[in-house]
């Protein structure tokens, strides 16, 4: 059921709202993200796109509001718990172990599933042999479908920046997510590597069947890849709906796209 | 067939063998002196590969290991004292130790087990911070495990320290327990725990939003550096037959965590190397010291080589790795 919005919510927030201090950065967001959703979240700088991450990802608590995933409250949780649920993302500052190798990264992002422990580690009994050999080739299928597999040894901070993006989405998929929270992919990417990424996306949806929810400026990547799109600004969900929708919706075009480059897009043709 | 990351490769095990050619030669052909500068010397390896376990491959800033060398080795001091001599030296013990007297062993994992509860007891407290509150707390620990065992001297002997421990420990066991600790960590930082624990230390967040328990990963590498820190304390004590409150201090401190920093932090060869040269030239400029009369000479080499070491290599000897030869071979199969 590829491309469809009819399958279970999966990720859900109701009335979230973050403020820092004084300041409002998110007010009353509302997400259902389904199985099976590609959904992309758009807004000017400052909009609370990320405080909307970091709270779908646990890194903040929310100031009000509730947070719900696959029908279960995990509301102000600690970060590793949600991430344990199948909650995985990327970060808009690359955030790699910079020192570590390609494939250490991603097999680092498998112990939480799959690593041994102390005593089996220490006595290197079988199970620890059976678990690195499964967190190994599971972090090279990961780097092969982003397409590093050649790149395993190398050192991750040596990695061209866009290279390192791609290294963030294996790390997250190898740690087989429900639901994969992308921050600003494609910055940093030359069109040739965005429309790559604009391929991957596509995959990691259709083939592994993650719901992903995307934070993204380049609207080309968003409007061709997502199915249905949320725009905020100042903090608060402006628009909801399918791609050519939010293309048309005036409050949109008035508060986002109200510059040249995006009425082009707006009035496509 | 290449062998699993986590295990040494070939060259490593020749290097066990030639650590135990070198004890077996010192035990049968060199002086008392030169063999205890030996079990010395191991267990300074032992004690900096430990720390690197939580301040190298964690990323935590620990100064905590000679406090826990030190209740590590009273607490297995006082297990191990001749029964008839206890009566004087240590009035206040209850019944059941004025009467006990354990072998090496067990009083060593009892030494080494306070040790690890007083880790968990500093940990819990403040671990979860973020920021140098961890430096600061073992930094204090020191000061009151000295005040303690002062003020505590129906079971210490206070200021006056504790003389005529068994000397039950002998070259033979120090390096058995130094290849235990060197062979635990290599296991741990070639596996998925020292992963996870090298993750956390390049970059926490990323780490806990892939399900890492930051504070339970980093208490567990605190809480472990610890108990092998106690167990070398008791060793230690077992070797020199004497303690005292500040024998193992600031300084002590100082020094571990240069060998780490001077190895390269995650390093366990550098750990190990740094121990061996440090150790040494302290040894050595001993008598320089005295001839010359400039006492704390080696000190302040120690000092002047870390300077050397941040200004031209600051990421240490080896950086977080293990020299090409020792390096571990990738998992077969699943290789390119």
């Amino acid at each position: 059921m590829i491309g469809t919005t009819e399958g279970r919510t999966i990720l859900e927030a109701r009335e979230l709202s973050r403020r820092f201090g004084g300041v409002v950065a998110l007010q009353d967001y509302t997400l259902d993200l389904r199985e099976g959703d590609l959904l992309g979240l758009i807004g000017p700088n400052g909009a609370g796109k990320t405080t909307a991450f970091n709270l779908l990802s646990g890194v903040l608590r929310p100031s009000a509001g509730v947070i719900r995933f696959a029908g279960r409250e995990v509301t102000g949780w600690p970060t590793h718990r949600i991430a344990r649920l199948g909650i995985a993302r990327t970060f808009q500052n690359v955030r790699l172990f910079g020192d570590l190798s390609v494939l250490d990264n991603v097999m680092a992002g498998l112990h939480a599933r799959h690593g041994a422990g102390l005593l089996a580690t220490a006595l290197a009994l079988p199970s620890l042999r059976r678990r690195e050999t499964r967190i190994a080739e599971r972090a090279r299928a990961a780097l092969e479908f982003v397409g590093l597999g050649g790149l395993a040894d190398t050192r991750a901070s040596d990695l061209a920046y866009g290279q390192q993006r791609l290294v963030e989405i294996a790390r997250a998929v190898a740690t087989e997510p429900r639901v994969l929270l992308l921050d600003e992919p494609a910055a940093g990417m030359n069109p040739s590597e965005t429309d790559a990424l604009a391929d991957l996306l596509r995959r990691l949806h259709g083939e592994l069947g993650i719901a992903l929810l995307v934070v993204e400026h380049d609207m080309r990547l968003v409007m061709g890849v997502c199915r249905r799109i949320q725009v905020l600004e100042g903090g608060r969900l402006l628009a909801e709906g399918r791609p050519e929708e939010i293309q048309n919706d005036p409050a949109v075009i008035a508060a986002y796209l109200g510059n040249r480059r995006g009425a082009e897009h707006a009035h496509p043709g | 067939m290449s062998t699993l990351p986590f295990l040494p490769g070939p060259r490593a095990a020749l290097l066990v063998v030639a650590a135990v050619a070198v004890v077996a030669f010192a035990d049968l052909h060199l002086s008392a002196y030169a063999v205890t500068l030996l079990s010395l010397v191991l267990l300074n390896v032992a004690l900096a590969v430990s720390l690197q376990l939580t301040n190298g491959l964690t990323g935590l800033f620990s100064l905590g290991h000679p406090a826990f060398m030190t209740v590590g080795g009273y607490v297995a001091a006082i297990l191990t004292y001749p029964v008839r001599r206890k009566g004087f030296m240590m009035p206040d013990l209850p019944g059941w130790l004025a009467t006990a007297q354990w072998d090496l062993i067990p009083a060593t994992l009892a030494g080494a087990t306070v040790a690890a509860l007083l880790a968990v007891i500093v940990g819990v407290a403040v671990l979860r911070l973020k920021g140098h509150y961890l430096a600061v707390a073992t930094l204090g620990l020191i000061v009151i495990v000295r005040v303690v065992i002062n003020n505590l001297d129906g079971y210490t002997r206070g200021g006056l320290g504790l003389s005529g421990v068994p000397r039950l420990t002998g070259p033979w066991e120090v390096l058995i327990f130094t290849l235990l600790t060197v062979g635990l960590v290599w296991r741990i930082k070639h596996a998925s725990l020292g992963r996870a624990m090298m993750a956390m230390r390049e970059n926490e967040l990323a780490a806990r939003c892939m399900g890492i328990d930051a504070f339970a990963l980093k208490l567990l590498a605190f809480v472990l550096g610890a108990f092998l820190a106690g167990a070398a304390g008791a060793l230690t004590v077992h070797l020199v037959s004497v303690i005292t409150p500040g024998a193992y201090g600031i300084p002590l401190a100082f020094s571990l965590v240069v060998m780490v920093v001077v190895g390269g932090s995650g390093s366990i060869t550098g750990a190990a190397l740094a121990a061996v040269a440090i150790s040494l030239l302290a040894e050595f400029a001993r008598p320089l010291e005295e001839g010359l009369e400039l006492y704390g000479l080696s000190q302040v080499l120690v000092a002047l080589g870390l300077i050397l070491v941040l200004r031209l290599r600051p990421t240490g000897l080896f950086g977080s790795r293990e020299p090409a030869a020792f390096r571990p071979v990738r998992v077969p199969g699943v290789g390119r």
